[in-house]
């Protein structure tokens, strides 16, 4: 049962910032074309600020992972 | 994407990103220092080049003519290109507030048959960004008189045409020229109601104020025109209902205007107003409408302010660099033209 809560926990770990970046980046990246396509001076920014919500999931992947180590 | 949030955030970005075209406040001072040559330069080398050199090719007019023609191509184009980018809520929200270039030219015709039009040679400026044409406008501008002038509206079949029928009518009737507008202006308002009733959300609201805000200025307007003795009790006609801050009711009542406009925004016109003409009060006024235009420009990153601030913006462009370019012309003082200026800061 604890194993299967610890499985449990490392799924939202990962799903919950994963939906949360998908959210993020869609408003970002239609506002980024946007941007982009009135400025293209703009376009190094915007990657950047398209790559900022990732890290999101990317902590949530860790977080993930350590609570997988957790199994053994 | 028609209708989703997804629009808002391109569309808004784009824009955004387009309004750095715009002159700035300082930009504009300095140009309003300069003189006509400083100015035809600007315009031959600026941001208005493309549309003030095809000026130059194809006419033959003054060239302040041909800087008044540059800034209304200009302007269309930008204000075309922007509704045409917007799709599902925020075009239809758009069309609401861009009509208030056909409301205008609407006016101007109005203007037109209740006044001797004899001298006026050449075609009027019309703002071309609603949803009409230049064909309608014109046809109907240069129509013998009233009737000739429904013939042609009839003749176009535009339901939104009809919006200036009644009002002609009106106008046919009675000679009153504020009762004609009366009419107009309630039309208008009836006729842009269904699309706003469509949207009850934060961008409905916006467009609905504007409308609303619309109300107050021809209220405020017509009780100064009052108080003036403009109006003699056979001419003097009833306020209209649906503004946004002000009650007609109240309004109708007010012995002083401080009475109607308390806890309202447009109470910064009168504060700052305690003794001005009544035109410049009514430019006091104008001028507030204009400030919370473009205030909303930065409100809502995703929102239908940046549109709707936009719009404001462009359309205050147009009147400022008309307005430093006709003062040039005429030898204004710097400093008046300034003071003329609507704030874009």
């Amino acid at each position: 049962m604890e194993k299967a809560l610890i499985g449990l926990a490392a799924a939202l770990a990962v799903g919950i910032p994963a939906l949360a970046t998908a959210y993020a980046q869609a408003k970002i990246g239609s506002a980024g074309a946007a941007t982009v396509a009135e400025k293209p001076e703009t376009s190094a920014i915007m990657i950047i600020l398209e790559a900022i919500p990732e890290t999101m999931v990317i902590l949530g992947f860790v977080v993930a992972i350590m609570l997988i180590l957790q199994l053994g | 994407m028609r209708g989703h949030s997804e629009n808002y955030s391109y569309l808004c970005a784009a824009l955004r990103a387009r309004a750095a075209r715009f002159y700035k406040w300082d930009e504009l001072c300095a140009l309003a220092r300069g003189d006509f040559k400083a100015l035809e330069s600007e315009f031959l080398e600026g941001r208005y080049s493309e549309s003030y050199r095809s000026q130059i090719l194809s006419s033959l007019f003054s060239p302040l003519r041909k800087i008044e023609l540059a800034i209304m191509f200009e302007i269309t184009k930008r204000l075309r290109s922007a509704h045409l980018k917007a799709e599902g809520e925020p075009h239809e929200l758009m069309s609401v507030i861009l009509s208030r270039g056909d409301l205008h030219n609407f006016r101007i015709i109005l203007r037109r048959f209740a006044s001797d039009r004899s001298g006026q040679s050449e075609e009027y400026l019309w703002h071309l960004y609603g949803n009409l044409s230049r064909d309608f406008f014109k046809n109907v501008w240069e129509a013998d008189d009233i009737s000739s002038a429904r013939k042609w509206i009839y003749l176009y079949g535009d339901p939104y045409g009809m919006i200036l029928d009644e009002a002609l009518v009106t106008l046919q009737s009675t000679g009153n020229l504020v009762n004609a507008e009366r009419v107009l202006l309630l039309n208008y308002l009836k006729y842009h109601q269904d699309v706003i009733s469509k949207y009850q959300n934060k961008n409905g609201a916006i467009a609905k104020e504007f409308l609303g805000r619309l109300v107050d200025l021809w209220n405020l307007n017509l009780w100064i025109h009052e108080r003036a003795g403009m109006q003699t009790k056979e001419t003097r006609v009833g306020y209209l209902p649906g503004g946004s801050w002000i009650d007609d009711k109240v309004l109708s009542k007010a012995k002083v205007i401080t009475e109607a406009v308390q806890g309202t925004p447009w109470r910064r016109a009168i504060s700052k107003g305690a003794f001005m003409t009544f035109h410049e009060f009514q430019w006091h006024l104008q001028k507030e409408f204009w400030i919370w235009q473009v205030s909303l420009f930065r409100r809502d990153p995703l929102g239908f302010e940046v549109p709707f601030g936009y719009i404001a913006k462009a359309l205050a462009e147009w009147s400022n660099l008309n307005m430093i370019a006709i003062g040039i012309a005429f030898g204004l003082h710097p400093d008046e033209i300034i003071g003329r200026l609507i704030p874009v800061k």
